[in-house]
């Protein structure tokens, strides 16, 4: 009786091994996605079920999760990184690109299809490691129903912007609901890539050349978030993103400070809301400036099994067609040649950045963590709106990166 | 003699069959320990030598270097010293709540039953869901209730206050963390013989005596174990913290496995962090190893 039960069990299991056999056919890979939007997902899942269709031979396996930097680390630790996937810029992926860990793209054929200065901002070392496919802008979100209401014009200077803040608050309306429980090292190194061309006060304060007080960058940046804080609601300092999503919706507040990804969540929460993303205007007085960065790239592993299939499907998402699909979904500016995007909340600060007024986020060149320790010291401001301490605190963390 | 030798000798055969069987039967708890526990430690105390960002796969050895810088660290000592008070005020908090929670649900009454299971509720639930439960009341709730009372301290987002983040924190972990030791102290109070108390009664101790002499006597070795438990999870808290303050507001609330963690996946400075857990790893079992010996020497045998 053992025996027998035992011969069934071991034909099962051969049975079961053949049908792995059968499904080999298809060559599967893995796609990890890192955005979190519901339209983000949705519209990278369109275009991986378009692929599939059109490709019987393979299967892109679509995986989301919450926290794509961590599970990338993890997984390049374990040598299990997946066949592709999506990623933001920062320097744990130059880091991968320094170790081998991501494929060489340079040379390939659809990179001609990228819009040329963003294909240029996206290499390293002179190398094209990704393929780079959309961007996001940060700027200021503002409720245009309250602005018609109140017969305000669209702020494009500092000064203008205060001026508003003084008119709302004059007629009960607070000015800002900001997400500055935890996002105030965003917006401060937003701010800080178009208030300086780059880190070198930064770098002079670190060599010991340059006293962080007489640092015209940190001095501008702290002047501009003290006059914020005056015109913020009280719950801002409490608020992460949903909260002040909720406060702008609600009208609690005419204006928030954040970055076009926001606008998709904002219309998941009220479909009629009115709002528009205009740039943020540049405390120093000078020009404003679009600060974008490259927020959706593609990579291919270098220790995929099936490279052939992923250049596949890599041609495959730098088609314009494509490009377009997602583009209609996702919303964001797409950096393909012939894709063109017309979110009418987006519409102002498109245009400034067709002008050309932008310049990049500074968080590409900052070393690894910096934003978020300056951070604190940014949210110790707003709650102390103690300067000097604001200087000395800030001279610690670059002292602490900048010289290690 | 001969007799005698064989009765040996089966003996000994005996003994050693028996330590193959326990051996056989320890066999797969020890892999197990050893493959998920001890391996992993020796790992780490290898990488804590290295200069690892986590991702390469070349890294070189730099000794004690990152232990050396430990000692300097400023950002460490302040989340140590935060860890510190976090958990004086865990273990005081838990220990007075959940023991007089146990005399309570330990007298006679009605609905005995239904309360006891009403504040064990917390102990089931996920700890992240619980915070991010409370921070919505800390949100929308509490301000609003502490504006129509008038309460200053309580009008605005107590996470959102330097000073007080801390309690807000305290305050969840309080809610969720006395479930279990009430638990304990409850199963605890029910091993002290009633003819105690009764003797005690005849001597003429009054309550806060027999309380002192008999009931906290027979809770010290369920104190010893509720102990352990608290000061790890004080000096270890992570979920509570990341998904109410993230360490915020600025570095109020950071604590050692938050700086660990922001090390190891933010900073890409593997082999830092690594250090930083073993040095805290060690901490823990110090203050662990020093607490066990005191309330062993208090125990009533």
């Amino acid at each position: 009786m053992k025996k027998v039960l035992s011969m069934v069990l071991a034909a099962m299991l051969l049975l079961s091994l053949c049908s792995f056999a059968s499904a080999e056919d298809v060559v599967e890979l893995e796609f990890v996605y890192h955005k979190t939007e519901s339209n983000a997902i949705d519209a990278m899942e369109t275009v991986i079920n378009n692929f599939n269709a059109a490709n019987p031979g393979i299967k892109v396996n679509f995986v989301q999760v919450p926290d794509t930097a961590t599970v990338l680390q993890s997984r390049a630790q374990l040598n299990e990184m997946p066949d592709m996937f999506g990623c933001t810029t920062g320097n744990m992926f130059e880091l991968m690109f320094e170790d081998g860990i991501i494929m060489d793209l340079t040379g390939q054929e659809f990179l001609s299809s990228v819009e040329p200065s963003s294909l240029e901002m996206s290499t390293y070392n002179g190398k094209n490691w990704r393929l780079p496919y959309s961007l996001s802008c940060y700027g200021l979100y503002v409720r245009t129903d309250i602005f018609e209401e109140q017969g305000l014009a669209l702020p494009t200077t500092w000064d203008e912007l205060m001026d508003v803040c003084e008119k709302l608050t004059a007629a009960g309306i607070t000015p800002f609901a900001l997400p500055d429980k935890t996002m105030v090292y965003q917006r401060m190194e937003r701010m800080m890539s178009f208030m300086s061309e780059d880190d070198s006060e930064f770098k002079q304060i670190a060599a010991g050349e340059l006293e962080a007080k007489d640092s015209k960058l940190l001095q501008n940046y702290a002047n501009a978030s003290l006059q914020i804080v005056n015109y913020m609601t009280p719950e801002s300092l409490g608020a992460e993103y949903t909260e002040s999503y909720q406060q702008l919706i609600a009208g609690q507040a005419a204006m928030t400070i954040n970055g076009g990804w926001s606008l998709a969540t904002l219309k998941d929460y009220d479909p009629d809301i009115k709002v528009a993303l205009i740039p943020m205007p540049n405390p120093t007085g000078e020009e404003s400036k679009v600060v974008v960065s490259i927020d959706t790239n593609f990579c291919i592993s270098s220790s995929t099994k099936h490279p052939e299939e992923c250049l596949k499907f890599f041609e495959y998402l730098a088609q314009p067609e494509v490009a377009q699909v997602y583009a209609d979904k996702e919303g964001s500016p797409c950096v393909i040649n012939g894709v063109t995007v017309s979110t009418p909340e987006l519409s102002v600060i498109s245009e400034a950045m067709a002008e050309g007024k932008i310049c990049l986020s500074q968080n590409a060149i900052w070393p690894s963590g910096f934003r978020k320790a300056l951070g604190n010291v940014a949210t110790e401001l707003e709650i102390d709106q103690d300067v000097d301490a604001f200087y000395e605190g800030a001279a610690e963390v670059i002292d602490e990166y900048y010289n290690n | 003699m001969s007799a005698q030798k064989s009765k040996k000798k089966t003996h000994s055969a005996m003994t050693r069959e028996r330590i193959t069987t326990y051996g056989l039967f320890c066999l797969p708890g020890f892999i197990a320990y050893c493959v998920f526990l001890i391996f992993p430690i020796l790992m780490g105390i290898y990488y804590s030598f290295m200069d690892w960002n986590g991702i390469s796969k070349g890294y070189n050895f730099i000794g004690f270097a990152n232990y050396a810088k430990l000692l300097t660290d400023k950002k460490f000592g302040a989340a140590l010293l935060f860890n510190f008070r976090y958990t004086i005020m865990l273990i005081v908090g838990v220990v007075v709540i959940s023991v007089v929670l146990a005399l309570l649900l330990n007298k006679e009454f009605k609905g005995r039953s239904f309360f006891r299971t009403l504040y064990f509720l917390p102990a089931v639930l996920s700890m992240i869901t619980v915070s991010l439960v409370f921070k919505q009341v800390f949100f929308y709730v509490l301000p609003a209730i502490g504006k129509a009372l008038g309460i200053e301290a309580l009008s605005t987002n107590i996470l959102a206050s330097k000073q007080n983040a801390i309690y807000g924190v305290l305050f969840v972990h309080l809610w969720q963390g006395v479930a279990l030791p009430t638990l304990l102290f409850l199963a605890g109070l029910q091993t002290i013989p009633t003819e105690l108390y009764e003797a005690a009664a005849i001597d003429g101790a009054n309550g806060w005596q027999q309380f002192k002499h008999i009931t906290v006597a027979y809770l010290i070795p369920t104190l010893s174990v509720v102990l352990v438990l608290l000061v790890k999870q004080g000096l270890m808290v992570f979920d509570y913290v990341k998904s109410m303050t993230a360490g915020g507001p600025g570095t109020a609330t950071q604590t050692i496995a938050l700086l660990i963690y922001n090390n190891g996946f933010e900073r890409n400075r593997y082999s830092y962090s690594i250090a930083q857990a073993i040095a805290t790893g060690v901490i823990i079992a110090l203050i662990s190893a020093i607490q066990i010996q005191a309330s062993n020497r208090k125990k009533v045998d």
